[in-house]
């Protein structure tokens, strides 16, 4: 099975392709202009790398979100149209879920740079069962709904624990950075759909955790 | 050749089937009105959600109507521009992935000359395809164009602009006086089912006279002078009684919003309507005369207005229009103006960005 995972959502983007549970191929994609120009060069040149194209792909792997709005529609949007011609999965994983999937230990916080001061986060077990959902707030919120729990956090923002990051004042102590979630986005796609926990294609939303910006008429 | 048109510009979700630039198989419209009209217009990021719920289940019909399976297609049109861009960027990600996984070309469209489309295609279709070169006037909630449209066997159809509005959009003028005067989102059609029960003369309103280009247009200053005789005439309670009742009513027919108006309201009402239209056909006259053009194109939304359509009938040339479905945005119309460029062995790289500010011609 070839599982093909594409992550759009934050800053730095990432591919992976995953072929029967381990990683045939993985890369971060830097955009600076935005993923929706280089997306479908970065599928096409990591497939044919590997001697493959569009077509040979079985499950497609967007990440979900958190992250940009418009980043997770391009992830989302590039998926069901390769998915939608050939008639394959498209399996979404949650951004945050894969990098606690990346993470380690009984605790896994993952958290994400979500700007204007405020991080994505959750908090998952080992099997990757929710314990905090995901959520937009302060670091501090974030804390203090930890409580006395002492997870292992994975990011893919080093930034969010600089100086001027929303986390500055703490980083913890154990702290996993990863360079994209794509590799475990593809690893966990693979593994639901081998378990058939799949929805229908028109069906796949994103998870978009912070509300849109608008005011409420009166 | 075989066509799959999409559009995602602004608030609609649109894809068509056209067969030849000619024969629409489908024309698929989902329509975000309910979404938008509790804001009072159209939210950007709302909008964009929305496109990325509806394109596959839109596409997907738009197929089925067609009776073709994504293997008959022979290309994938889409509006890149201009537009709002977190929604032109859903519907032109999801062309370029149908078209990768087709292997088929994939055509970037500007959503300006999918208008004129509309009407070179209907025209086409009739058999009496639109004398060239043309004027084109694209008049829109966003846009209010003048184009001279003309033909070469190595370029193609080629667009040069000739003026347009500096400020509001044509359209935008109306949504915006029919606000002012306390009608509910989107206010416009409503004034032109309006304007017939008025007097066109009965408030004086003044014409524009563009420094510079002439063929340019302006309705902020009309839109301006609507708002100085509501305050000199004291309409306020009028106007607020008319919000409240008119309030969460969803789509209003012409009879409600008549009760609802005064006949003084009703003048103030023809008498926009009139102006506009004189603003619109004047340039059009002129531009007509000034180029030699031989016939000229009427689209965009704004197109659909009755009292624009009856008006530009007085006009020396012939003028073509599109049937109502084919003014406001679809797809089609997409598709219909990809076809020539098909024809020509274009297509457009998967690298093309969106381009919520793309011009026609400068």
């Amino acid at each position: 099975m070839l599982t093909l995972a594409l992550d759009t959502a934050n800053r730095r983007g990432g591919i992976a392709l995953a072929h029967d549970g381990a990683i045939a191929a993985s890369r971060t994609i830097e955009a600076p202009d935005g993923f929706a120009g280089v997306v479908f060069a970065e599928i096409e040149s990591l497939l044919a790398a590997q001697g493959l194209r569009v077509q040979d792909v079985d499950v497609w792997a967007p990440a979900a979100g958190p992250g940009s709005f418009t980043g997770v529609r391009i992830g989302l949007a590039a998926a069901k149209a390769l998915a939608e011609v050939s008639s394959t999965l498209v399996v979404p994983i949650g951004n945050l879920e894969a990098l606690a999937f990346a993470g380690r230990g009984d605790l896994r916080a993952a958290v994400l740079d979500a700007r204007r001061g405020q991080v994505f986060s959750a908090l998952y077990d080992a099997h990757l069962g929710p314990l905090l959902e995901p959520t937009v707030g302060s670091w501090e919120d974030f804390r203090a709904a930890l409580g006395k729990r002492m997870p292992v956090f994975a990011t893919i923002d080093a930034e969010l624990f600089g100086s001027a990051g929303p986390a500055h004042a703490e980083r913890p102590d154990q702290l996993i950075l990863v360079d994209t979630p794509a590799a475990s986005i593809a690893l966990l796609a693979e593994r639901r759909a081998r378990a058939g926990e799949t929805v229908p294609l028109e069906q796949v939303q994103p998870i978009y955790v912070r509300r849109p910006d608008v005011r409420e008429p009166e | 050749m075989n066509i799959l048109g999409i559009e995602t510009s602004c608030d609609e979700t649109a894809a068509a089937v056209v067969v030849d630039g000619e024969r629409e198989l489908s024309n698929v419209v989902a329509s975000q009105f309910d979404v938008h009209a509790r804001y009072g217009g159209v939210v950007p990021e709302l909008a964009s959600r929305q496109h990325l719920d509806a394109i596959t289940p839109v596409v997907r019909e738009a197929l089925e109507r067609a009776g073709m399976q994504y293997t008959d297609l022979d290309a994938i049109a889409v509006t890149y521009g201009p537009g709002l861009v977190g929604c032109l960027l859903v519907g032109l990600t999801y062309a370029k992935g149908l078209a990768l996984a087709l292997g088929k070309p994939f055509i970037g469209i500007n959503h300006l000359e999918g208008h004129i489309h509309a009407v070179v295609m209907e025209q086409r279709r009739a058999g009496s395809p639109a004398e060239l070169p043309a004027i084109a006037m694209v008049v829109s909630g966003g846009h209010t164009h003048l184009f001279l449209i003309e033909e070469t066997a190595e370029q193609g159809y080629d667009y040069s602009l000739l003026g347009k509005t500096r400020d509001d959009a044509a359209g935008e003028a109306f949504d915006k006086v029919a606000k002012l005067l306390g009608y509910p989102y989107p206010g416009g059609p409503l004034l032109d089912l309006l304007a017939p029960f008025g007097n066109p003369k009965g408030v004086a309103l003044p014409g524009t006279r563009m420094k510079g280009n002439q063929l340019d247009m302006s309705f902020s200053g009309l839109k301006t002078a609507v708002l100085r005789h509501v305050q000199a005439s004291d309409m306020a309670e009028e106007i607020a009684e008319r919000r409240d009742a008119l309030k969460g009513r969803g789509r209003i027919g012409v009879e409600e919003a008549r009760q609802a108006t005064p006949q003084a309201t009703l003048d103030l009402i023809a008498s926009f309507q009139y102006r506009v239209i004189e603003e619109l056909l004047l340039r059009a006259a002129v531009a007509a005369d000034e180029t030699g053009a031989r016939s000229l194109i009427l689209c965009g939304g704004v197109a659909a207005n009755s009292g624009l359509r009856a008006r530009f009938q007085s006009l020396p040339v012939p003028v073509y229009t599109s049937a109502l479905a084919l003014s406001t945005d679809n797809a089609a119309m997409i598709a219909a103006a990809a076809y020539p460029r098909l024809l020509r062995g274009e297509s457009s790289p998967l690298d093309l960005r969106a381009q919520p500010n793309l011009k026609l011609a400068q």
